[in-house]
């Protein structure tokens, strides 16, 4: 970790804070003050959208432990959260638990799901690996539609009634995004700890050369498998967020292509990093409704009726630009690029 | 009698997954990159050789060489574009790079043909479904079979008599012992996505004659090819044709023997397992390690 | 025929490997550099070969001419094309070729005249045909030695750069490979720039050489003259000064290897 000149530690307290100096404290609660206060300020499309990015970020900061600092590709992050969706609507709707106690089940269910997935990784890497994943995002759905459709409703998913809180129905956005927001902050601090702890530092290990891990006595079967249940841990929690934001679930919201998504946030945002999970989060969600509003725009000059067409393809067309740019010019993603600007507005105006 | 039904539509199906995880293998064999985006090319191809029948007018048998041409065009481009720049980087990042340009096809395929089922007229392959007493046999398929057949004996005769073949392996083997030894393996990358482009284009095409083409669903059909080469071992030929035919053979025992629905997945259940038993596949290359 | 100019070379743009290296290989010779591991040898061929862009390297100065053409910089096939090759350290045969495949991959052109290159190669050593179908990866490490020098001959070479062929073998084994580096430079008269820590056997079958040291040269002369050289006997010989036993209580002894070392 580098810290900027001048701030030194006194105490163990001090060395082990996230949030160090005063302007970063300032920051920090102005930052959270500004979420608290956002449902005030924009409308509910917006809100709409802010719900989508934060329950993104609970799902990426799960990639980012297995992909980012464990090294092991995972092409099925998507099919993790159908199972965490699933799960948990299964419980509250045939065993009447509530959504609060059903949410921490389902997400070990995950969790533990996420493990025995997590098993070919122990003999295999690279993209054998992602093979195997792949072949997870494929079953998992087609269990899930074909195995006991009377329970999970085939093909046509399940509506999901919103969670109440101390007699609060969680209906509206705002409520969402009180719960989504709460979680993400709370993911991502998570996140921050794990990846600085000596589990971060096996991981990390791991991925650097699983050989030279075991070899410095590092557990590898151990923290590989820790690292698919973290990871499914987060994703099971997003899924279960997902299914009360949409109000219902389907596997047609689960697809290859969502995993594939994940994959291409993390490069984005920098791999490895927990700001980077979420600047990856952010400008990926919001580049797509970005598009949405231009799509129109670029219709008037083609045919009519391409239009509705052009929001379909653009949205794809430029992930995989903006992911390939990345991949080429900047491939430690925005992450990176914040460091960058940090540096330079600390030592401005001189160069170092 | 249905078991000799199952098992010859199990050839025919495999002859195409073989067909497929040949493109695979072939950019494997000399680029060491995996290629995810190989569904989307096919379909991309295939779909441009319908348009080319339908909109255009030409006839079948100008419009193939045509859009073999346009996938030996796109080969290069994608290899230009998206896979040049990054040689030599951490497989992750050749993973997303095939899968990001994966999404910009699957994006410009949804601009131009959308969500609809497009198949070729009927007939364009001379000759219709042939029935041996109670088996039949769709003669798309026999076509593919065929095709797929010579395609295997080609790039085999290709790769193993002739000089470039050879150092399309040499470059595989060593890029920098390639270097040294005057190849120039920029064009030897170029030339193989070129060539795997066009052999996954002629799939696509086959497909289309006889599925029809759907861009959200016939990509993936080129994921089911996975197993068969992962079966058969990432980096042989015979193991793609082998591994597409076993692939093939059971996923139609499963639809016949079981329920056609457990036949979705049957390629990916055998994927699992041979990844979990044996990752290096049949036919793959021993690691040679000596001490 | 190749002239190597006061050359710099970079890794990655900050590490400097080489600080000016100047050597001349003249047509037809042998010419051999010694100097200790690390000193900048292999960067030297690579620069020469062209295959530093391969590890991020560049030649940032200086200049290297063959036949009176500008190669720093170029492409590594190009420069292959123009019939200098360089045969690695540590023996690189593509392993899951046939030795037969290895050398017919070092043939440049077409196929035309690929069997009197091979019948060639075979004669000069013949062991290497009783394994012509065996996967080259199983070889010992002799007969390796001897397929990357074949492979290289079936390239047709002008200039063949050998960069440490003894490397790892048994005496009897090296004591042929050098045979049969003076043979081809006998028969086919290809010249050849042998990077060598054996630097008594280099010495013997070279005409010129440079000792390098530190990505400098720091001594170069006609192999007879290097080889009496007494700093040369001492460190690379290993022939004591006056055969007696040294104290490393000798200061000025102690600097002298110092510089050499
Ligand atoms: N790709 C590289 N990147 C950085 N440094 C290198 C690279 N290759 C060689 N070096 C450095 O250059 C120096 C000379 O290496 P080399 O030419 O291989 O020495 P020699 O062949 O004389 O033993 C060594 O110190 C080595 O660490
Ligand atoms: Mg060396």
């Amino acid at each position: 970790m580098w810290r900027p000149c001048g701030v030194i530690d006194e105490t163990y307290e001090q060395d082990l804070a996230i949030v160090r100096t005063f302007p970063q404290w300032t920051l920090t609660v102005a930052a959270l003050g500004a979420l608290a206060l956002l449902p005030a300020y924009v409308s509910g499309v917006t809100l709409n959208t802010v719900n989508h990015i934060a329950i993104t970020i609970v799902a990426l900061h799960g990639v980012n432990i297995l992909t980012g600092l464990t090294g092991q590709i995972t092409l099925g992050q998507a099919a993790f959260m159908a199972i965490g969706a699933y799960s948990m609507e299964m419980m509250v709707r045939y065993w009447g638990l509530s959504f609060w106690i059903a949410t921490p089940i389902a997400m070990l269910i995950t969790g533990v799901a996420g493990v025995i997935i997590g098993l070919p990784s122990l003999r295999i890497k690279g993209f054998y690996l992602a093979m195997a994943t792949l072949a997870a995002q494929f079953i998992v759905p087609w269990i899930i539609v074909n195995v006991r459709p009377d329970l999970t409703g085939g093909t046509d998913g399940l509506t999901v009634s919103p969670p109440s809180i101390g007699g609060l129905q969680l209906t509206s956005q705002e409520s969402i995004f009180y719960l989504c927001a709460t979680v993400a902050v709370f993911s991502t601090v998570f996140a921050r700890n794990i990846a600085r702890s000596r589990y971060g530092r096996a991981f990390i290990a791991i991925r650097d050369n699983d050989i030279a891990a075991e070899i410095m006595g590092i557990a590898v079967v151990r923290y590989k498998l820790l690292s698919f249940f973290l990871c499914s841990l987060y994703a099971g929690l997003a899924g279960c967020l997902y299914a009360i934001w949409m109000r219902g679930i389907s596997v047609e919201h689960f697809t290859l292509h969502e995993s594939i998504w994940y994959l291409g946030m993390l490069i984005v945002g920098g791999m490895g990093s927990v700001v980077g999970v979420i600047l990856g989060a952010i400008m990926i969600r919001s580049l797509t409704i970005l598009v949405t509003y231009i799509g129109p725009w670029i219709a008037v000059f083609l045919p009519p009726g391409t239009g509705t067409v052009l929001e379909l393809g653009l949205g794809p067309i430029v992930f995989g630009v903006v992911v390939l740019a990345f991949l080429i010019y900047e491939p430690h993603g925005l992450a990176r690029i914040w460091e960058r600007f940090k540096a330079f507005y600390r030592l401005w105006p001189y160069s170092y | 009698m249905l078991f000799l039904q199952y098992l010859v539509a199990g050839v025919l199906t495999g002859g195409l997954y073989g067909l497929i995880g040949l493109g695979i293998v072939i950019i494997y064999k000399s680029t060491k990159v995996f290629n995810f985006a190989v569904g989307a090319l096919m379909t991309f191809c295939a779909l441009v050789c319908v348009a080319l029948v339908t909109n255009v007018g030409l006839p079948f048998w100008l419009a193939l060489p045509i859009s073999l041409a346009f996938a030996a065009f796109l080969g290069l481009l994608t290899e230009r574009v998206g896979l040049r720049p990054l040689l030599a980087q951490p497989i992750l990042t050749l993973i997303m790079a095939t899968l990001a340009i994966e999404s910009i096809l699957y994006g410009t395929m949804l601009l131009f043909w959308e969500g609809y089922t497009i198949s070729f007229p009927q007939g364009v392959l001379p000759g219709q479904t042939i029935f041996l007493g109670p088996i039949f046999i769709p003669h798309e398929f026999l076509y593919a079979f065929i095709v797929a057949t010579a395609c295997f004996v080609l790039v085999g005769v290709f790769f193993f008599k002739t000089q470039m073949g050879l150092r399309m392996r040499v470059t595989a083997e060593s890029h920098v012992v390639a270097m040294a030894l005057g190849i120039n393996i920029t064009r030897i990358f170029a030339m193989s996505w070129m060539l795997a482009t066009v052999v996954g284009a002629l799939a696509g095409i086959f497909i289309g004659n006889r599925l029809g083409l759907q861009v959200a669903i016939t990509p993936s059909l080129a994921f089911k090819a996975l197993p068969a080469i992962i079966f058969g071992g990432l980096d042989s030929l015979a193991g793609a044709i082998i591994g597409g035919l076993t692939v093939g053979i059971l996923e139609k025992m499963a639809a016949g023997y079981i329920d056609p629905k457990v036949a979705e997945i049957t390629p990916y259940i055998i994927l699992l397992l041979v990844l979990l038993i044996r990752p290096q596949g049949l036919f793959g290359e021993e690691r040679i390690e000596r001490i | 025929m190749l002239v190597v100019q006061q050359i710099e070379v970079f890794f990655q743009h900050v590490i400097q490997v080489l600080k000016g290296v100047s050597l001349t290989v003249p047509p037809g010779q042998i010419v051999c550099v010694l100097g200790a591991n690390g000193a900048g040898k292999s960067t030297t061929l690579k620069a020469i070969s062209g295959l530093l862009a391969a590890e991020d390297g560049r030649v940032t100065d200086g200049l290297i001419e063959f036949d009176g053409k500008r190669i720093d910089n170029r492409l590594a096939h190009d420069v292959a094309g123009m019939g200098i090759t360089q045969v690695f350290e540590g023996r690189r045969v593509l392993e899951h070729l046939t030795v037969d495949e290895n050398l017919r991959a070092g043939n440049l052109g077409g196929t035309r005249g690929m069997q009197s290159k091979l019948e060639q190669v075979y004669s000069i050593f013949p062991h290497l045909k009783s394994l012509r179908k065996k996967a080259a990866g199983w070889l010992s490490g002799g007969e390796q030695q001897m397929l990357v020098i074949g492979r290289a001959i079936m390239a047709d070479p002008r200039l063949l750069l050998l960069d440490e062929p003894s490397l790892g073998l048994a005496p009897l084994l090296v004591k042929e490979i050098f045979a049969t580096i003076e043979r081809i430079n006998r028969e086919f008269s290809t010249a050849i720039l042998l990077v060598e820590q054996n630097a008594a056997r280099a010495l013997e079958i070279a005409s010129y050489a440079y000792v390098m040291e530190n990505g400098r040269i720091v001594m170069d002369g006609e192999a007879q003259v290097v080889k009496e050289n007494p700093d040369i006997k001492e460190f690379y010989l290993g022939l004591g000064e006056f055969g007696t036993r040294k104290s490393y209580k000798d200061v000025k002894h102690y600097k002298r290897r110092k510089r050499w070392l």
